[in-house]
C-alpha cells in the first residue's frame, strides 16, 4: 500500500448498535478509479458518505492529500460528488447547474462562461444549455451531474452508483464514457456499485465489501480470477464451488480429493498442509466438455439442460454427487441435453478458498 | 345522448355553484345597490317627479300624486322605511312627512297645497333628496364604505372625517392581514422545513401539532389565548419568573393580542402547502449543493427557496385572504382599535339592519382581494426562479 492521496485510517462507524463499517484502512491513489463494491448493506455508500462528509465517522481518520478531513464541513472539502439521483437544480437551466459551484466560488462571470462552456462540450451537451433537467433524458441527466461535479475541478470525483438508473444499453455506454473521462482527465474517482460487471468494466482496482469489511481489494483481474474468500467469489460473476480435502501440496501444485474418490489437481501460490478443507472455485467458461477421459481434472458427467443464452450455451452439468455450471462458446459443437460426457478444467484455472 | 349524460354529472356542481357560490354574490351585489323603499311607497310621485322641471314648489299635479301616496298607503312599516330612507337624505324630512300624512288623511281636497299643510315643502332641499330617492339603484352604499358621499348638489366627495372610519377600518384589516400573513411565513417555514427533515414518530408529532388547531373549535383556541395573554397569564408569568420583565406586558386587547391568536390559529393554512412542496423536492438537493461549495445558508438561498417559493406564495394567499374576513378573534382578544372590517359589517347586518351598507362593505373587500389575487396570478404565472 502506497501513502495514498486518499487515506481511511482506522475508520469504524456504527448506527446506534449497528455497526456498518468496521476498522477500515484503504488508501486510494492519486489518479486512481477505485470501485467500491458489495451488496446493499455492506457500508460502501456510508464510506462514500463519510468521505463526501454528510457521515461523521464513529471512530477513525480520514485524510486528503495529507490533512485530515473528517471533521471538515462537506462545502470544504472541494470534492465532486455525482448522486444516484443526479441531485440536478429543476429550477435552473443546464447551464446554470454548470455554473452553480464557480459562482459559489465566486469566480468571475466572463471565466464561468467560458469554464461552463467547456465542461458542456467535454460532456457534449453545448448544445443544450439552455434547458431544465426535466426536458432532459436520463442519460443526458447524467452528464449535466457530471459536468457539473467536474467543472470546479475538484481533487476527488465519488460517484454514488451514478449509472443506477439507467437502462442497460444507455448504461454501457456511459461506463465508457466514465472511463475516458477518467482517464482523459487524469482524475482521481472513487465510485461506489453493487454492479459487478460496471466495476469490472471501470475500475483500476475494485475493493469488494461485505458486511463492512474489505473482502477483498484488487485489480479487476485479480478479484475476478484469485479471489481469495468464497464470499469474494461467488459475488463476482458466477463460479463453481466444490468442497475438498488436501491430500498433498508440493511445489504450488495440489492434490484434492473430492467427494469419497475423486481426485483433483490445482495450481496455487498458497501454502497448504494436508487433510486441510478447502473450497475450489472454478468459473463456467474455464470448464470444458470433452470425451476424453484423460483430460486434466475429467470428471464423468452428463449435460442436464442446455439453455441457448444468445453468445453462449449455458450448461449444466450432472455427475457423481456434484452439480457444475459450463459455458459453451457458440464456435463448438453443439451438445443435447443428455448427452454423456467429461467435465474438465485447467489446474490453473481454479482458485482455492477458505472453507 | 353522451354529452347529455356529461351534462348530468356537472348538474349537481352547477346547481352548487349556482345556489351557493353565484347567487348570494348577486343578491349582495343588488343588495348594495338596491335602494327602492321611496319609490315602491311613493308609486305615484316617483311617476310625476319623473318629469319634474325643478320649480320649487313643484307643480300641484306632483304635490297631489304625493298626497295620495300618503292617502293610499297601508303598509305602515313600507312608509316606515322610506321615511326613514328620506330623513337620512334630508334632516328634518320624518316630522314633515308624518305630519302632512295625518293631515292628507284627514282632508281628502284635490288639489293639495302641501306648502300649506306644512312650510316646510317649500324648501328646494326637500323636493331634490325627495327625487334623487325615487331610482331604485343607488351608489350611496358602495360611497359610504369608502368615506365618500353626496353633497347637496350630488358631486362625489369625502365624508366628514368623524362620520366614518371605514376606510382607516379598511387599511387596518389589510394590515393585520399582512402581518398575519408575514408572521405565519417566518414561523410555517422552518416548522415545515422541520417536519419534512424528521422521520417516524417525529414528524408525525410535528404534523398532529400543526394539525391539531384545525380541530379544536375556533372559539376555544380564541378564548384559550385569553387565557395565556392576560396580565396574570402564563406568558407574563414566566417573562416576570425570568426576570425579563418586571411588569406585564400588555399583550391582550390590542393589536399584539390580535396578531398573535390569528398566526396561531392560520398556521396550518401556510405549513401545510409549504411541506407539501418540500415533500416533492429531491432530498439529496441540499447534499448536492454542499459538495458543489455551497454554505448551508446560500445553498437554502439559491436551491431550496426558490424551489419552496411557489408552496410559500400559496400559503400566503391562503393566510392572507382567510385573514381578511376575521371576526370572532379581533372582537375576543383585540381593543377597539384593533376590530377589523367584518365587525364593521356585522354591525350594519345584525345591529342596525342595514342590509345594503353591509353588503357595500363586502363588495369592497371583495374587489380589494380580487384585485390582489390578480397581482398574485399574475407574478406566479413564470414560476419563480425560472427566468432565464
Amino acid at each position: 500500500m502506497g501513502e495514498g492521496f486518499i487515506r481511511f485510517e482506522g475508520i469504524s462507524k456504527a448506527f446506534g448498535a449497528q455497526t456498518v463499517v468496521r476498522d477500515l484502512d484503504l488508501a486510494i491513489e492519486r489518479g486512481e478509479f477505485l470501485s467500491l463494491l458489495g451488496p446493499s448493506g455492506s457500508g460502501k455508500t456510508t464510506i462514500l458518505m463519510m468521505l463526501a462528509g454528510f457521515i461523521a465517522p464513529t471512530r477513525g481518520r480520514i485524510r486528503l492529500d495529507g490533512r485530515e478531513i473528517q471533521d471538515v464541513a462537506p462545502y470544504r472539502r472541494d470534492l465532486g460528488v455525482v448522486f444516484q439521483s443526479y441531485a440536478l437544480f429543476p429550477h435552473m437551466s443546464v447551464a446554470q447547474n454548470v455554473a452553480f459551484p464557480l459562482r459559489m466560488r465566486g469566480v468571475a462571470r466572463a471565466e464561468i462562461a467560458a469554464r461552463v462552456g467547456r465542461a458542456l462540450d467535454m460532456v457534449r451537451l453545448g448544445a443544450l444549455s439552455d434547458r431544465r433537467p426535466a426536458q432532459l433524458s436520463g442519460g443526458q441527466q447524467q452528464r449535466v451531474a457530471l459536468a457539473r461535479a467536474m467543472v470546479y475541478e475538484p481533487k476527488v470525483v465519488l460517484m454514488d452508483e451514478p449509472l443506477g438508473a439507467l437502462d442497460k444499453q444507455l448504461r454501457e455506454q456511459m461506463q465508457l464514457e466514465l472511463r475516458d473521462l477518467h482517464r482523459a482527465l487524469g482524475l482521481t474517482v472513487v465510485f461506489v456499485t453493487h454492479d459487478q460487471s460496471e466495476a469490472l468494466t471501470m475500475s483500476d482496482r475494485i475493493a469488494v465489501f461485505n458486511a463492512g469489511r474489505i473482502a477483498q481489494i484488487g485489480t479487476p483481474e485479480a478479484v475476478y480470477d484469485r479471489p481469495e474468500t468464497r464470499f469474494v467469489a461467488e459475488f463476482i460473476g458466477e463460479t463453481n464451488v466444490l468442497e475438498a480435502e488436501v491430500a498433498s501440496c508440493e511445489d504450488g501444485l495440489v492434490r484434492l480429493t473430492v467427494g469419497r474418490d475423486r481426485v483433483l489437481v490445482a495450481r496455487t501460490e498458497r501454502a497448504l498442509a494436508p487433510r486441510q478443507g478447502v473450497l475450489v472455485c472454478v468459473r463456467p467458461e474455464r470448464i470444458a466438455v470433452t470425451e476424453d477421459a484423460q483430460a486434466p481434472n475429467a470428471m464423468p458427467v452428463t449435460v442436464a439442460d442446455a439453455v441457448y443464452q444468445g453468445d453462449h450455451i449455458r450448461l449444466r452439468l450432472e455427475g457423481e454427487g456434484l452439480s457444475l455450471i459450463g459455458r459453451r462458446g457458440r464456435a463448438e459443437a453443439p451438445l443435447a441435453a443428455g448427452a454423456p460426457g467429461f467435465a474438465c478444467f485447467a489446474p490453473e484455472d481454479c482458485a482455492l478458498v477458505d472453507a | 345522448m353522451r354529452g347529455l349524460g356529461a351534462l348530468g354529472l356537472v348538474a349537481p356542481l352547477v346547481l352548487f355553484l349556482g345556489v351557493f357560490f353565484f347567487w348570494p354574490l348577486a343578491t349582495m351585489l343588488t343588495t348594495a345597490i338596491s335602494d327602492d323603499a321611496v319609490s315602491r311607497a311613493f308609486p305615484a310621485t316617483a311617476e310625476a317627479l319623473a318629469d319634474w322641471d325643478g320649480a320649487v314648489p313643484p307643480s300641484p299635479a306632483i304635490q297631489t300624486a304625493v298626497a295620495s301616496d300618503l292617502r293610499e298607503n297601508d303598509d305602515r312599516s313600507l312608509l316606515g322605511d322610506a321615511v326613514r330612507r328620506l330623513n337620512s337624505a334630508v334632516p328634518g324630512f320624518r316630522s314633515l312627512i308624518t305630519g302632512t300624512y295625518r293631515e292628507v288623511r284627514r282632508d281628502e281636497a284635490v288639489p293639495v297645497d302641501l306648502v300649506a299643510i306644512d312650510p316646510g315643502w317649500g324648501e328646494a332641499a326637500v323636493w331634490r333628496g325627495f327625487a334623487r330617492a325615487m331610482p331604485p339603484y343607488t351608489d350611496r352604499n358602495l360611497l359610504a364604505a369608502v368615506d365618500l358621499g353626496r353633497d347637496a348638489e350630488g358631486k362625489i366627495g369625502p365624508v366628514a372625517a368623524q362620520a366614518s372610519a371605514n376606510r382607516v377600518i379598511m387599511t387596518r384589516t389589510f394590515v393585520i392581514a399582512a402581518s398575519v400573513t408575514a408572521l405565519c411565513a417566518a414561523i410555517g417555514l422552518p416548522f415545515a422545513m422541520l417536519i419534512a427533515a424528521s422521520g417516524g414518530r417525529l414528524r408525525a408529532m410535528l404534523l398532529l401539532a400543526v394539525l391539531l388547531p384545525l380541530w379544536t373549535s375556533l372559539l376555544v383556541r380564541t378564548a384559550a389565548w385569553v387565557v395565556l395573554l392576560q396580565n396574570s397569564g402564563l406568558v407574563n408569568q414566566a417573562l416576570e419568573a425570568v426576570g425579563l420583565i418586571d411588569r406585564p406586558l400588555p399583550l391582550i386587547f390590542n393589536r399584539a393580542g390580535v396578531v398573535i391568536a390569528m398566526t396561531h390559529v392560520l398556521l396550518p393554512f401556510m405549513v401545510l402547502p409549504i411541506y407539501s412542496v418540500l415533500l416533492t423536492i429531491s432530498p439529496a438537493l441540499m447534499p448536492a449543493a454542499a459538495t458543489l461549495g455551497a454554505r448551508p445558508l446560500s445553498a437554502f438561498w439559491h436551491v431550496l427557496l426558490p424551489l419552496v417559493l411557489p408552496g410559500l406564495a400559496s400559503g400566503a394567499l391562503l393566510v392572507f385572504m382567510v385573514a381578511l374576513g376575521y371576526y370572532i378573534t379581533p372582537a375576543l382578544v383585540g381593543g377597539a382599535e384593533d376590530q377589523m372590517i367584518s365587525s364593521v359589517i356585522a354591525f350594519y347586518a345584525t345591529g342596525t339592519a342595514n342590509w345594503g351598507m353591509a353588503a357595500a362593505l363586502g363588495i369592497v373587500l371583495l374587489a380589494a382581494t380580487l384585485v390582489l389575487y390578480a397581482v398574485y396570478a399574475r407574478f406566479s404565472r413564470t414560476p419563480p426562479g425560472f427566468a432565464a
